[in-house]
């Protein structure tokens, strides 16, 4: 076999131009494919970022009877947290809590209404969990005003220091307004709070809305990745609620990822079956040559099937050549879009609602080192697969007729 | 006994036309021998050395290679009696461009998989020397002249002694003189190495340095000179 393989070797550098070209198709498809999935899974690791960032923390805990349908509804307000706070402090993978209180409400500038979703929260515990007032662009966070988000601001009309009204029902039913004034305007990565989310002190909440609860406890654990399993121990000491981790929370966006992921793949496969086609017409093209030499070969005693596993050896190099040197190549555009990224602040509401990523900005690429073994892997197997197709063809030809070519 | 023929026929299949190619072909074969097979073009000379050399199938007949009918043997079986008993020169060389001249006499070897890597080098060295080629092991075939090219095919041929070493007009692609060179070593090596030589050709200088001329005609032998005497068909 070693022996096959070196001629092989050698039969493909002895047509260089060619040998190049189908390279460059295999290549080109494998650094397409490292660039789009590095850059998808990029867009996918900020996007499950703001949902942790922005929303779900690493567990959030709602009323046992959280209704999705309605997430804003009074009904899903728990009416007492103190007992439930003063359990969550006694585990030791939980490094910070925070109360929020969600509810739906109108905002009124004196010319125009819309409809936001008021949060209200603990400016000294959300830190513990979130970081809200990194993303503070304009002003600074005073208790007695609002923080807005800067697409809503901009599509109001208002700025820092300007008033606006917010009416809403408390849990009575009653219709309450009150004035508030804009102290600080925010930029955030996440779409939602941008362009729909007012920030109130969760202590003026709990009074205008006339409860002392709040419609989720958010906490942030010592990993992360074991959030699930932390959530699953909460389920099981603390009855009463829903407990759910992040990746719980995110399975609605994780669908939208698998998708994207089935049809980059199928991108992939368009891509892979051209470059597939360029190799079965390369080692035709190798055979038809080698007629002669294949004679000569059989000839001399190698076997049928030594002489097909010949050409498959040369499908198997240019698909390992084609997908290493892809991956390289790849590997040094995506150190580009690692670094950089891609900035679609312009387009970001329009690609936000299209991708189906909780995004906007820059979007950055990552590195997957599973993509890249998995293009090689995939590559040099799908060459080879090529490769046999029209080595197959060396089996029936007798070596007389391979002789007689002139 | 090294060969015995017996009743080859063999037609070649043109559409609806049968154009028969080997007539009841009958020969022995003694080892060591140094055989021409001549004739005009057509006439039969290189389909019976490829029948021979397992390279073609005869229709009907018998082909028996020391004791062994070789008639009817499957595919790989061939290649494995190829392997062992035959070494083949061709009119065009056929080496193989990307390896060196050292490369493509190993070759042989290489795919018998019986020699050690040093046992072969040390083979390929001495055919070289037998070919007259010492220096030339590094080099590639498009490197060399059609004399020195046919010269490293003998060597190949050789390389792993075989029973019986098959050219098909060897000498029609040289000028006259080279030609008579490459006849000159091939009697040569067919002398030292007591290897038989089944040639065909249509060169009369070519036949004149056989031992046994055999003469073919429509697929049919017409003559068989061993040595001058004539036995006529």
């Amino acid at each position: 076999m070693k022996y096959i393989l070196s001629i092989a070797l050698k039969n493909i550098l002895r047509s260089k131009r060619r040998t190049i070209l189908t390279f460059m198709m295999l290549t080109f498809s494998v650094v397409f494919y490292i660039i789009l999935s590095g850059m998808y899974a990029g867009m996918d690791k900020s996007s499950f970022e703001n949902l942790i960032e922005f929303d779900t923390g690493h567990i959030k805990i709602r009323k046992a009877d959280f209704n999705e349908e309605i997430p804003y509804s009074t009904d899903n307000i728990i009416s007492d947290t103190t007992a439930l706070v003063k359990k969550l402090s006694t585990y030791s993978f939980i490094t910070g809590y925070t109360e929020r209180f969600h509810f739906f409400a109108e905002l009124d500038n004196g010319m125009d209404v819309t409809p936001v979703v008021v949060t209200g929260f603990d400016s000294k515990r959300d830190k513990d969990v979130f970081t809200l007032e990194k993303f503070i662009v304009e002003g600074t966070y005073d208790k007695s005003g609002a923080i807005m988000g800067i697409e809503l601001a901009q599509n109001m009309n208002l700025s820092l220091g300007d008033i606006f009204y917010i009416t809403f029902r408390n849990v009575d039913g009653s219709y309450v307004s009150i004035e508030v004034p804009v102290t600080a305007i925010l930029f955030a990565a996440d779409p939602m709070t941008n362009s729909q989310k007012v920030f109130l002190d969760l202590e003026i909440v709990k009074n205008i809305m006339g409860s002392q609860g709040a419609t989720e406890v958010t906490i942030k654990t010592d990993n992360l990745d074991k959030a699930s399993v932390y959530s699953q121990s909460l389920r099981e000491n603390i009855s009463g609620y829903d407990i759910n981790s992040w990746q719980e929370l995110s399975y609605e966006f994780s669908g939208v990822v698998n998708t994207k992921k089935k049809a980059s793949n199928v991108i992939l496969f368009i891509i892979m079956t051209i470059a597939m086609v360029g190799i079965v017409n390369t080692i035709l093209i190798s055979i038809y040559e080698k007629r002669r030499e294949i004679g000569t070969l059989k000839a001399m005693g190698m076997i049928d099937s030594e002489v097909r596993n010949l050409f498959i050896a040369e499908g198997l190099f240019i698909g390992l050549a084609g997908s290493i040197i892809g991956s390289l190549v790849g590997a040094l555009a995506n150190i580009y879009f690692v670094y950089h990224g891609i900035d679609y602040s312009s387009i970001s509401d329009q690609f936000a609602s299209q991708s189906g990523a909780a995004i906007i900005g820059v979007i950055k690429s990552v590195w997957s080192f599973q993509d890249f073994f998995m293009i090689i892997t995939l590559s040099t197997l799908a060459s080879t697969l090529a490769s046999y197709i029209p080595a197959r063809k060396v089996m029936d030809m007798q070596p007389v007729d391979c002789l007689r070519t002139i | 006994m090294l060969l015995e023929i017996k009743k080859l026929n063999k037609s070649y299949h043109t559409g609806k036309i049968d154009f028969p190619a080997l007539k009841d072909i009958t020969l022995n074969i003694k080892k060591g021998e140094f055989t021409a097979f001549a004739g005009p073009s057509g006439s039969g000379k290189t389909t019976l050395l490829n029948c021979i050399g397992c390279l073609d199938r005869g229709e009907s007949g018998e082909i028996i290679l020391e004791g062994e009918n070789i008639m009817g043997k499957k595919p790989n079986e061939l290649a494995q009696i190829r392997k062992q008993s035959f070494g083949f020169i061709f009119q065009t060389y056929n080496l193989f461009p990307v390896l060196t001249i050292a490369e493509n006499i190993e070759m042989p070897l290489k795919l018998l998989r019986v020699h050690s890597a040093e046992e072969i080098s040390h083979m390929v060295n001495e055919m070289l020397q037998k070919v007259g080629l010492e220096g030339f092991s590094k080099r590639h075939p498009l490197e060399l002249s059609g004399g020195q090219q046919q010269r490293v095919a003998i060597a190949r041929a050789l390389i792993k002694k075989p029973k019986i070493i098959l050219a098909d007009e060897p000498t029609a692609n040289l000028d006259s003189k080279t030609g008579e060179n490459i006849i000159g070593l091939m009697k040569e090596l067919n002398h030292q190495e007591e290897v038989t030589f089944l040639f065909s050709t249509h060169d009369k200088m070519v036949m004149e340095q056989a031992g046994r001329l055999i003469k073919i005609h429509d697929g049919k032998i017409t003559e068989d000179v061993t040595n001058g005497a004539k036995k006529k068909k």
